[in-house]
């Protein structure tokens, strides 16, 4: 029996976002900048979440404490 | 002169220094009018510019204005040949002959070519004359009569005097020279002759050169002789001398030859044509260089390295660079080629250790200057001092050496095991007695403008402070978007934007991109800015990996996986606090060679073990990935390779490039002083002794025989060497001389007889051999400036001046009062190695803050207001930092001038200076020695060092770059009253070092153009060092700004940059330890001493090298002149080429003496002795030496009869113990000493 | 050497070893069966002059205080009044001679007499007139002048600084002395003729054998030693050779080492005690019955100045081994048969071609005649040649030689004068990257052969095809 994981569209476009900016820049962002980056298009709390989600996902990692990339 | 060249600043600068000069002026004038002196009017004529210069040397009388108008049209090479045209077409008045007008044309030209300051024009043509071609067509020629003193005026425009000469022959219509065989192979012989029998030529070329150049040059390059050294092609026609002509050979083969291929531009450029065969010359030789170097080892290597490639063999990035480097920057060894005894080797040539590479320039830098760290001055025993010369392997081939605090220093190995970073002078005081061995020399801090001067292919960058905020600050923009500049104070928004990003301290960020020289992060934070910016680790942190092999790292490693470590953690990142290791040899042998700094410690169980501290801990174990990788050595990798291939902070590699250097000539600052001294140009004969004393020869009451120039009062008849009638006042006129009826005549008269004697036709001397008293003079002159009881008042004996005018002996009767010596030309002069300097800070030069800001100095380097004395100011042109010991005696002349001013000129005081601050502001003289035209400068305060300091353009203006020689100062006021030519000695070159005029303004674009090469920017850009991985040509390098491209707008005076500071510039050994050694053997002990201590110097070779460069040329050498040797008479000093058979002088019956004796030839046997004693040297020089001894000992074996040795059997000398192992049989009597 | 491990750059090991040979190997059987007249023949040579046996006045120090460069001074001078004295007995053997007054006492003598002064000349100039010398002797100095217009004052181009010459004329006076006679000491015109030999014997006349040179023919002189040892090509070779019985090697028998700047890479033996070696190997070929004269030159081991006494024992230890040699100094006169063969190194001969017009290192004859004129070896101080500080002069050549050898120029030539044979018996060095450059080309390889009765030459033969680079 199969559950669909609730997808929240809005998340998944924050993920996307996050990812993108990380592939862009090829190297390891801060947490603040990316928060500031993408603040206008999401809240705090998504990009927040959005983060949390691609680290458990295994897309993006953490090399140093509020830093991350892309895998 | 255009107004806008100047910013309002700069045009008040020249003002006041012009109204400084006319004040100068206006007092001379004074003096001067009063007739006591040669001439009525000052001597010194002042020049704003070349064109000036150029009239007030060579003439002819007018062309100034002429040369600035065509200067300004066609620029200088171009208007020097209009100039030809119009002397030649008498637009500057009738020259009376060919031959005249040719001389001229060709003195004013090559002035122009030379800027009008060294006296080449003058001095190093002798002679123009119009030959005919004899043994040929009987044709008209022009031939040019080089002189010694052309070497002056350098290779280009001897090159180019020639051009000159060849265009001013065909504006005469006279054919060619056509050269016989003969003429061909006298110049062939000769260039090579002197090359071998008087000095190394720069460029020696092959005979065919010279045979395709001497047929060739359409004019005759001929001379004069120079040196007395017999050719073998003798009584060549119309070659007047047998005797090497000196003159012509550097004008053959350091000019023409040596400088074809700039000549080529010149000919292109002036137009002038015949001249086609020196492009062949050029072209054949550029391609014959290419197709030899093709099969050289280095392209081999590569090729072999290549066809590697093919099968996939995967190179590591500095592995490649390594090999490219190898292949393309051969070592150059040739300043290792002499070693002079007790000037020591410092690094052999691109030798690990040696001499660390760092691009930039420091504010004590200019040309042809080197900085390194004070600390780096300390370790090498102090025998670099501020200002001491280098022979240096490249870019140049010799500099000075000046601090800068910013660069490293070395790093040393002390007697207790421990290895220590000595990068402050502190430091290095403390350890300077506890080292064992030095295992890097430190930086050296070397300008991109030398690179571009000497052509030097740019060298790997080693990885440095500098390079690394740069990655900093472009990774903060490519990651963050905040654009941050370095060496600047940036917006504070814009650092906290950023600081909040990478998460650091926002006023650690500031100071860090303001002043990443001093500022560093800690070892955690570096750990962390490469971690997350991913910019190589901080230089500072980063080890000397590549010295080491990557199976030494491997090994290594193992060690540090049984090492005991104390781990920490900073942000979550592990790093090493502490480690202990056994003190296994070989590990610590590789700690010492990366340059980590540890130390060895006795544990409780009395083991010894190392222990690495904090940071340095971090700083090795860091790129290990702090042992969570295995480092594994592959080849084609360097361990950095290796490293970067597995490691998350990545490194650059910070030793690529080595320099080696030597020493050179120490540093010198010491007021000029004739040999033996003189006080006053006085002609004093034998009646003065030895010491030539005026004063003794008065109080003895002798009466003394001289050669001088008499003057007879037109109104009461006195007569005597004075200017001004002692009796009357009356200005006197000099009396001309007939030797032969010996007849005097006055001036008017011998001008009526067109200076011949009526009676004998004779041509008239202005001098002649005449009695004067001493003592009356004296007492005469005493009373006229009131000056009594001197010990001693020293003349010379006799003058070689053309006139042989004396000098007012109350000169000298002041200069004995205020204890200042006079050199040949009237003038005071005090010498200093010349040192480079943009930028000072208030405090280094003694003056004070409010003094600097009424000389002009309003604002620091960054524009902030003057306010304290520690801000960094950058210099302007023409001012001067003396030395103490210049600003003492200059003290003492201006005491002396002054005193001159009021009693014997009846003037007022005018510098009126108690202590030596209040010269400044005062105006000098620059003038170097090989020139004819002075700068003047300003003093704006001194400096506790060996060295004038003062800006690259005013060395420059005196055609000087750094690279050691030393120039002399002298007091305004003093060379306009002084000075005169009457007094300068009439031989080949007395008119060198003369301030036979003056600039007052100084023109960047005037001065000798390798300053031009000079860097003007705050920090070389990430390209730059981009650039040095590629090895490209500094000239490709365009974005690196420097003094060529402000030429002719206003920032070429002022907004000068530097790329490191230096905390003092007065800060390092005053004095080079080698001016404190004794005899040879203590220096030639040092100099090993220091050789054994430093890793990068083999001391072996240098032994070897000293031994065969310096002590056996000098054995030798004396050996045979002994024996060659000539005889003095120690009483009339006359020379003999053998000793009167009598044994006494025959002219005066005085005793003979030597003048090379025994102990000459045995000088520096000990010291061979002691050196091929104790070191490898090979049996060839081995044996050398003791030939030598054994030559040296039979020389005198029917002199000295040697009492019988006993023999022993065993002897310790190095030679007997030769013998007897190569002969098998001792001999006892071998032993000389 | 960048401090980087490259891995294909073979590390260059010095080799220790010798990677030269010092002709151990040369090992010359004579030929079967030649036979050798020579061997029959008995010896006959003494050592008339060797500069090891003069007995050198040592100076008496007046006082222990005495300084050492007051000695030298002193030695020095007595060198060149020694060169007076000697000179004058040579020249008052010439009966025109007239007599001979002391300078210092030309003041006595009236203007109108003629008398005859001998001295040193200090110097000389041409003036508008003629021809002016400045002369010392024991008593003093003095201006003598002769006119143009005399014949004689063309010997003022012959005459060197320092040597001693005689001039007859009137003291003017004022200082002056008007010569209208000019002595050089000279050879007589005509030699006494000396008895006749039984049998022809023949002497070699080698110098400047440069062993160790990397220019060394070593090839020819091999061949050389064959051909003493038999392997001749003719008959008349074979004559030649079966009567050889002295060999006479004037100096630069070895290269030396530190001789000039740069030397060490023109050797091919660097080290002086494996040149004498190598020298040894190579005469130790040379048959038995040849007495061999060596004597040292400016290349060997042996004082630098001159004269020179010997070889340095210890340096060149291995020539003692050679049965058959006899040292020499240098200058020496070796009488073989009662025929007196002047042997000297030569290096006079570089004054005269740099003094006398139109000398040249390519004619040393020539040069080697006017020393013979002079009577003396080397005989300006002060120029090129060195003169060790001795208390008599041994350069003088005081009896006149039937023979007159000299090497040191590396070009063999000969020429007659007056009854004295003068040759220069070349080199076996070819010529070297120096002389290239100053255009002096040697003939190496050239061995003349003399007629010890006549002392004059009896044949050349000519080794150089086998020599390298000629
Ligand atoms: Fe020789
Ligand atoms: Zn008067
Ligand atoms: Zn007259
Ligand atoms: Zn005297």
């Amino acid at each position: 029996e199969e559950e669909e994981a609730p997808t929240n569209p809005e998340l998944e476009k924050a993920k996307n976002a996050v990812l993108e900016l990380l592939k862009e820049k090829e190297k390891a962002l801060s947490h603040k900048f990316i928060v500031k980056k993408l603040s206008k298009d999401f809240s705090e709390e998504l990009i927040e979440e959005a983060i949390t989600q691609l680290l458990a996902e295994g897309e993006i990692y953490e090399p140093e404490i509020g830093y991350y990339e892309p895998l | 002169m255009s107004e806008e060249l100047y910013s309002p600043e700069m045009k008040a600068y020249f003002e006041s220094l012009q109204r400084e000069i006319d004040r100068a002026y206006e007092i001379a004038r004074k003096a001067r009018a009063q007739g006591k002196d040669p001439s009525l009017e000052v001597e010194v004529p002042q020049a704003t510019d070349m064109a000036g210069r150029v009239e007030s040397l060579v003439g002819p009388k007018g062309v100034a204005p002429r040369i600035r108008e065509l200067v300004k049209e066609y620029g200088k090479e171009i208007a020097s040949l209009k100039i030809v045209d119009e002397i030649i077409d008498g637009k500057f008045g009738d020259l009376g002959s060919k031959e005249k007008y040719a001389e001229q044309a060709v003195r004013t030209a090559l002035a122009i070519l030379t800027e009008g300051i060294v006296s080449a024009p003058l001095e190093g043509i002798a002679d123009v004359k119009i030959k005919r071609n004899t043994w040929a067509d009987n044709s008209e020629y022009l031939a040019l009569y080089y002189a010694g003193p052309i070497r002056s005026s350098g290779g280009t425009a001897q090159a180019l005097s020639v051009l000159v000469g060849d265009y001013v022959r065909k504006k005469l219509g006279l054919d060619r020279f056509k050269p016989s065989e003969e003429h061909i192979e006298r110049m062939v012989e000769e260039v090579d002759l002197y090359h071998r029998a008087v000095t190394r030529l720069q460029y020696h070329p092959e005979a065919d050169e010279v045979r395709l150049a001497m047929k060739n040059i359409p004019i005759e390059i001929t001379g004069e002789e120079t040196d007395k050294v017999e050719v073998s092609h003798r009584n060549v026609p119309g070659v007047e001398t047998n005797h090497i002509r000196g003159g012509a050979i550097l004008v053959m083969a350091e000019g023409v030859l040596q400088k074809a291929k700039k000549l080529i531009k010149y000919i292109d450029k002036m137009g002038i044509d015949g001249w086609d065969w020196i492009k062949e010359f050029v072209e054949a030789k550029e391609k014959g260089n290419s197709t030899e170097e093709k099969p050289s080892d280095g392209s081999k290597a590569e090729e072999a390295g290549r066809d590697e490639v093919r099968e996939e063999v995967k190179k590591g990035f500095y592995y490649e660079l390594y090999e490219r480097f190898k292949a393309n920057i051969a070592p150059n060894k040739k300043y290792t080629k002499e070693i002079i005894g007790g000037r020591p080797l410092f690094a052999e040539p691109s030798t690990n250790g040696g001499f660390r590479l760092r691009y930039g320039r420091s504010r004590v830098s200019g040309f042809a200057t080197w900085s390194v760290n004070p600390a780096t001055m300390l370790i090498l025993d102090e025998f670099i001092a501020i200002g001491t010369q280098m022979k240096t392997e490249r870019p140049g081939k010799g500099c000075i050496v000046t601090p800068a605090t910013t660069v490293e220093g070395p790093i040393v190995k002390l007697k207790n095991g421990a290895v220590v970073k000595v990068d402050d002078y502190e430091t290095a005081l403390k350890v300077r007695n506890e080292i064992d061995e030095i295992l890097y020399v430190g930086d050296a801090l070397v300008n991109f403008g030398d690179f571009v001067e000497n052509n030097q292919t740019l060298l790997p960058a080693n990885y440095v402070e500098e390079w690394w905020v740069q990655e900093l600050v472009k990774a903060i923009a490519d990651t963050y978007e905040v654009e941050l500049k370095p060496f600047e104070e940036n917006p504070w928004e814009a650092v906290e934007e950023a600081a909040e990003y990478i998460e650091v301290d926002p006023e650690f960020l500031g100071e860090l991109l303001h002043d990443p020289l001093r500022v560093r992060p800690d070892v955690e934070t570096a750990i962390h800015l490469s971690k997350v910016l991913d910019i190589p680790f901080h230089p500072y942190y980063t080890l000397y990996w590549n010295t080491l092999r990557p199976e030494e790292v491997e090994e290594l490693q193992k060690a540090l996986l049984n090492a005991q470590i104390e781990w920490d953690e900073f942000r979550k990142n592990k790093f090493a606090r502490k480690v202990i290791l056994d003190n296994d040899p070989r590990i610590k042998r590789y700690l010492e060679l990366l340059g980590l700094p540890h130390r060895l410690e006795r544990t409780e169980d009395r083991k010894k073990v190392i222990v690495i501290d904090y940071p340095w801990a971090a700083a090795l174990l860091t790129p290990l990935g702090n042992l969570e990788w295995e480092f594994r050595a592959k080849p084609f990798f360097t361990v950095i390779d290796i490293i970067n291939e597995n490691n998350r902070i990545k490194l650059r590699d910070r030793g690529i490039s080595w320099i080696g250097a030597r020493m050179g000539r120490p540093e010198k600052a010491k007021e000029r002083k004739m040999k033996p001294p003189v006080q006053v140009l006085f002609p004093i004969g034998l009646a003065g002794g030895s010491s030539r004393d005026i004063k003794k020869a008065a109080e003895e009451g002798k009466v003394a025989s001289v050669e001088i120039a008499f003057f007879k009062c037109p109104n009461c008849g006195h007569i005597g060497p004075e200017h001004l009638c002692p009796r009357c006042g009356t200005r006197k006129e000099l009396l001309w001389h007939c030797p032969k009826c010996n007849v005097d005549y006055t001036q008017s008269e011998a001008e009526n007889f067109d200076f011949r004697c009526p009676k004998c036709g004779a041509e008239l001397s202005p001098y002649a051999r005449r009695t004067i008293k001493p003592s009356e003079l004296l007492r005469q002159a005493m009373d006229n400036v009131k000056v009594y009881g001197i010990d001693k008042l020293k003349g010379v004996q006799g003058m070689t001046s053309g006139y042989k005018m004396a000098e007012p002996l109350e000169k000298g009767l002041l200069r004995v009062k205020n204890d200042v010596y006079v050199f040949k030309d009237g003038t005071i002069r005090f010498d200093a190695t010349d040192a480079p300097i943009t930028h000072f800070k208030p405090k280094e030069i003694g003056t004070s803050v409010e003094k600097l800001r009424e000389l002009g100095y309003t604002h620091d380097f960054e524009g902030k207001p003057l306010e304290r004395d520690d801000q960094i100011l950058e210099l302007k042109v023409q001012d001067v930092i003396l030395p103490y010991e210049a600003g003492r005696y200059l003290l003492k002349v201006a005491r002396f001038i002054d005193d001159l001013l009021e009693k014997f000129y009846g003037l007022p005081r005018f510098y009126n200076a108690e202590k030596m601050e209040d010269l400044v502001g005062h105006l000098v003289i620059g003038l170097a020695p090989h020139t004819s035209a002075g700068i003047i400068g300003r003093i704006i305060g001194f400096s506790d060092v060996l060295v004038g300091y003062a800006h690259p353009y005013y060395h420059a203006a005196k055609r000087r770059n750094c690279d050691g020689d030393e120039d002399a100062v002298m007091l305004l006021l003093d060379a306009l009253l002084n000075f005169s030519k009457y007094y300068l000695p009439e031989k080949r070159g007395g008119k060198m070092d003369a301030p036979l005029v003056v600039t007052t303004r100084l023109d960047p674009r005037e001065v000798d153009s390798e300053v031009h090469n000079m860097d003007v920017v705050r920090y070389y850009p990430l390209e730059f060092y981009q650039a040095t991985y590629e090895m490209k040509s500094p000239k490709s390098i365009k974005f690196i700004e420097r003094v060529e491209d402000r030429l002719g707008k206003p920032e070429m005076y002022e907004g000068i940059k530097f790329t490191h500071d230096t905390d003092d510039i007065g800060l390092g050994p005053k004095m080079s330890l080698y001016k404190q050694l004794g005899d040879m053997e203590e220096k030639v002990e040092r100099q090993l001493t220091l050789a054994e201590r430093i890793r990068a110097v083999d001391e072996h070779h240098v032994a070897e090298t000293i031994i065969n460069s310096h002590l056996v040329p000098d054995l030798r050498g004396n050996l045979r002149s002994f024996t060659r040797q000539e005889f003095r008479c120690v009483k009339c000093n006359t020379k003999y080429r053998r000793p009167p058979l009598t044994g006494k002088c025959p002219k005066c019956g005085g005793k003979i003496v030597l003048t090379v004796s025994k102990g000459a030839i045995e000088k520096y046997l000990p010291t061979a002795k002691m050196l091929v004693t104790r070191y490898n040297v090979l049996d060839y020089t081995r044996q050398r030496i003791c030939i030598t001894e054994k030559d040296i000992k039979t020389l005198f074996e029917n002199v000295f009869p040697e009492r019988q040795r006993t023999l022993m059997g065993f002897s310790a000398d190095v030679c007997e113990k030769m013998v007897k192992e190569r002969t098998g049989k001792s001999n006892g009597k071998n032993g000389y000493l | 050497d960048y401090g980087i491990p490259i891995a294909y750059a073979a590390e260059e090991v010095p080799e220790e070893e010798k990677n030269y040979s010092v002709y151990s190997d040369v090992v010359i059987v004579p030929k079967e069966g030649f036979h050798y007249r020579a061997k029959e023949i008995p010896d006959e040579w003494e050592i008339a002059f060797d500069v090891k046996n003069v007995k050198f006045e040592v100076p008496k120090v007046k006082s222990a205080a005495s300084k050492e460069g007051e000695i030298i001074i002193k030695v020095y001078s007595d060198y060149f009044r020694s060169r007076l004295r000697k000179m004058r007995r040579i020249l008052r053997e010439n009966p025109e001679l007239g007599s001979v007054i002391d300078i210092g006492k030309l003041s006595y003598v009236r203007g109108e007499d003629e008398v005859t002064i001998i001295g040193l000349i200090n110097n000389k100039r041409e003036t508008a007139k003629g021809y002016m010398f400045e002369v010392e002797d024991n008593t003093g100095v003095i201006k003598v002048f002769i006119n143009r217009n005399n014949s004689e004052s063309k010997k003022f181009f012959q005459i060197m600084p320092d040597a001693v010459v005689a001039f007859r004329g009137r003291y003017s006076g004022r200082g002056i002395f008007f010569a209208d006679k000019i002595f050089l000491p000279d050879v007589p015109k005509f030699k006494r003729t000396k008895p006749p030999l039984e049998e022809k014997v023949y002497a070699v006349l080698l110098s400047d054998i440069h062993v160790g040179s990397n220019k060394f023919c070593e090839r020819a002189f091999e061949k050389f030693l064959e051909w003493l040892n038999g392997e001749v090509n003719n008959r008349k070779e074979e004559e030649l050779v079966s009567r050889i019985k002295y060999m006479i090697l004037a100096g630069d028998v070895v290269d030396g080492i530190g001789i000039y700047p740069g030397q060490y890479n023109e050797l091919e033996i660097p080290d002086i005690f494996d040149q004498y070696e190598a020298l040894y190997n190579l005469l130790r070929n040379v048959p038995d019955h040849i007495t061999m004269f060596i004597g040292p030159g400016n290349h060997d081991a042996a004082r630098t100045a001159l004269p020179q006494p010997g070889f340095y024992d210890e340096y060149a230890r291995p020539l003692k081994k050679l049965k058959n040699a006899v040292m020499i100094s240098n200058p020496a006169v070796v009488r073989l048969h009662g025929r007196d063969f002047l042997i000297t190194h030569g290096r006079g001969i570089e004054d005269v071609v740099s003094f006398i017009p139109n000398r040249s290192h390519h004619r040393p004859a020539e040069a080697m005649l006017d020393l013979l004129k002079l009577r003396h070896l080397a005989p300006t101080f002060g120029e090129k040649v060195p003169i060790a500080p001795d208390p008599e002069d041994t350069l003088v050549i005081e009896s006149v030689p039937d023979l007159f050898q000299a090497g040191h120029v590396h070009v063999m030539e000969y020429r007659m004068y007056n009854g004295v044979f003068l040759i220069n018996s070349g080199t076996w060095q070819a010529q070297t990257e120096f002389q290239k450059m100053v255009n002096i080309v040697p003939t190496p390889a050239r061995v003349p052969i003399i007629d010890v009765e006549t002392a004059r030459l009896r044949a050349v033969v000519s080794f150089d095809q086998f020599c390298e680079g000629v």
